[in-house]
């Protein structure tokens, strides 16, 4: 991929093999977003709370898919009732959010592999989709705040790869946006 | 309150304080940094609904937002 930015019109050259990276992460992340398990959700904040208070915020290992826990994070760890009320109010709004802008991405990638961000509301969601894509492939390998290289499993090596290269389209975009 | 995470850019999220709040370049980093170096910040104050909403707002950025009372 390259990012460029000139006479202020921010630009996405991808290439077809990058397109079609993308395309199926918007796939697998899109699929996260359909799982129906607001109920689950809450019976797993409200455990949470009787373990112990803040738990749900440091987060731990439960049932419910950790992807689907860090993109809706709880608003109110230490309070189930005023947790469950925020999450009736907010909670298909969020996630009808993140499906418009993966559908509005698709759309820009439909038009070929060179993404024109002429405006703040077509770079806003580019830099959200990327890191929504991040942080759902990042939950799932387990980044941490230092990674050990050495510490990758082979077999992870690729998904890695993939990680990476959303954090380095990501970074140029966002570098180009705060010039 | 925004929670450290090892995700989120710094410089992804300096740009979304700029954005959501209309923080000029330098607040918005010294609050990336807060949250950061110290795990955590208070990134804006007000009442109840008003904070629910930037909460909202900063979990569709994917930020990690909670809401507290002051004590």
């Amino acid at each position: 991929v390259k990012v460029s930015g000139k006479h202020g019109r921010l630009r996405l050259r991808l290439e077809p093999v990058e397109v079609q990276l993308l395309e199926s992460l918007f796939d697998q992340l899109e699929a996260v977003l359909a799982e129906d398990d607001a109920e689950r959700l809450a019976e797993d904040f409200r455990a949470d709370l009787e373990a112990s208070p803040g738990a749900a915020a440091a987060g731990r290992d439960t049932a419910v898919d950790p992807v689907r826990r860090r993109l809706s994070p709880p608003a109110f760890p230490d309070d189930a009732g005023a947790e469950a009320e925020f999450r009736r109010l907010t909670g298909t709004a969020l996630r009808e959010l993140r499906d418009e802008r993966i559908a509005a991405c698709r759309a820009d990638l439909a038009r070929g592999g060179e993404v024109e961000l002429r405006d703040d509301g077509s770079s806003r969601r580019w830099i959200q989709v990327l890191n929504d894509l991040r942080l759902a492939l990042g939950t799932r390998l387990g980044v941490t705040e230092d990674i050990d290289e050495a510490d990758i499993a082979e077999q992870d090596a690729p998904q890695w790869a993939v990680y990476y290269w959303l954090t380095a389209t990501q970074d140029a975009v966002v570098a180009e946006l705060l010039r | 309150v925004v929670w450290n995470d090892p995700i989120n850019l710094m410089s992804y999220v300096t740009r979304v304080f700029m954005d959501v709040f209309g923080y000029a370049r330098p607040k918005a980093e010294k609050l990336m940094l807060d949250v950061h170096q110290r795990g955590r910040a208070v990134v804006s104050s007000g009442t109840r609904e008003r904070m629910e909403l930037d909460v909202h707002i900063l979990h569709g950025y994917g930020l990690w937002a909670t809401l507290e009372q002051p004590s």
